[in-house]
């Protein structure tokens, strides 16, 4: 979990959405560590296909471009989550009451 | 244990898998060719192709999300000599050896042009497919 | 990779090609040798073909590779061709037996010629898979974009 780990210190602070949950049961929060999960699995998994290459083991071009594209992107869409609910904290936080 | 399959279920979808196969499909078939026109004088060479495998067009069509490459090790027959990759079916063409070298050479030809269009092809859909996920996912850069 | 097997496939291609113009070309060369260095008219070659599994070149370890389909192709070996030497009634030619036949070998230009050029095409051919394969692995590249 480290590429995920460097997205930002803190945990996400979403205590307060634990309440609601999905029809199967999920809440929101274990929504997002799954997706973490996977995404941290998609870039090890770039990575290594990556690192096969390098040492010359068999691979295949189109494979380890693929594989670096889904995990990039997979990361960035994580990446944007995390600063819309950083914005949506703050936004809660600023509000006066 | 995780529920979806965030990634290759809902981002990247149906499409990446398939054209993700298509590619290897091509680059396999492109091998299978090379082989062909290496031994296009060579006594009693049978020429050789490759096609999409039936079954894996059925799942395809029922399934597609399933279609993602750590999937290919699980098809049957990885040390199969008729099948490369173990999912399409390698086959050595019958009644091809009356068929002249010239001949031969012109019909593999065609094929490289048309699989190498389609390997392109697929290669320019996929970047853009990937592109276009970019886009939808970071728009206005802030 | 499949692109690099392509490649190391084509290549044993265009080598057996190119040492069958070698041969070719020296049963052009040689298509009116009266007398060679073993006393008899120079005899047409030919070169026999064989399908070969991939040696281990740029590929690196392929696993699988005993268990692969795909090959390519070496010249097996080199083989004098059998047949009847022509022969012409010429006594003041300096090789002319008692009769006063020579005898010449067995090459026909024309045939030489349409081996030649099928040979050349085959080359081509195999230049091309390679050109083709390298092409295919450059666009693979820029699935990355950017």
């Amino acid at each position: 979990m480290d590429a995920i780990r460097t997205i930002g210190g803190s945990p996400l602070p979403v205590s307060g959405v634990e309440k609601g949950t999905s029809p199967q049961g999920k809440t929101f929060v274990d929504t997002l560590r799954s997706f973490a999960t996977q995404v941290d699995q998609e870039i090890n998994g770039a990575n290594r296909k990556t690192e096969e290459f390098a040492v010359g083991k068999d691979y295949d071009l189109h494979d380890i471009m693929i594989a670096s594209e889904k995990a990039d992107l997979s990361f960035r869409l994580l990446l944007q989550i995390r600063n819309k609910l950083l914005d949506a904290y703050q936004e809660i936080m600023r509000m006066q009451f | 244990m995780e529920g979806k399959n965030w990634i290759n279920g809902r981002l990247m979808g149906k499409t990446v898998a398939l054209l993700s196969h298509a590619l290897d499909f091509r680059s396999a078939r492109q091998s299978v060719i090379s082989g062909n026109l290496a031994n296009v004088d060579t006594p009693g060479y049978r020429p050789q192709e490759l096609s999409f495998d039936k079954a894996l067009r059925n799942a395809v069509e029922k399934d597609g999300i399933s279609l993602s490459k750590t999937d290919n090790r699980h098809f049957p027959n990885p040390g199969d000599p008729t099948t490369a990759r173990g999912e399409h079916t390698l086959e050595s063409l019958e009644g091809e050896l009356s068929e002249s070298n010239q001949l031969s050479i012109d019909r593999e030809m065609a094929k490289m042009v048309q699989n190498n269009l389609l390997y392109e092809a697929s290669a320019k859909l996929l970047a853009k497919k990937f592109d276009s996920l970019r886009m939808a996912i970071e728009g206005n850069r802030r | 990779m499949d692109l690099i097997k392509t490649i190391d496939v084509a290549a044993g291609g265009m080598t057996a090609q190119r040492t069958r113009l070698n041969i070719i070309s020296s049963n052009l060369a040689n298509a009116n040798t009266t007398r060679t260095d073993e006393g008899t008219p120079y005899r047409r070659k030919t070169v026999i073909f064989e399908a070969t599994p991939l040696e281990e070149t740029f590929s690196g370890r392929l696993e699988k590779k005993m268990e692969d389909p795909i090959q390519t192709v070496k010249v097996k070996e080199i083989v004098p061709v059998e047949g009847e030497f022509r022969r012409i009634y010429d006594p003041s030619h300096p090789d002319a037996d008692p009769q006063g036949y020579v005898y010449l070998p067995n090459v026909n230009l024309v045939q030489e010629m349409v081996q030649m050029l099928n040979a050349n095409r085959s080359y081509e051919a195999n230049a091309a898979v390679i050109r083709t394969a390298k092409d295919m692995a450059l666009k693979a590249l820029e699935i990355g974009g950017r």
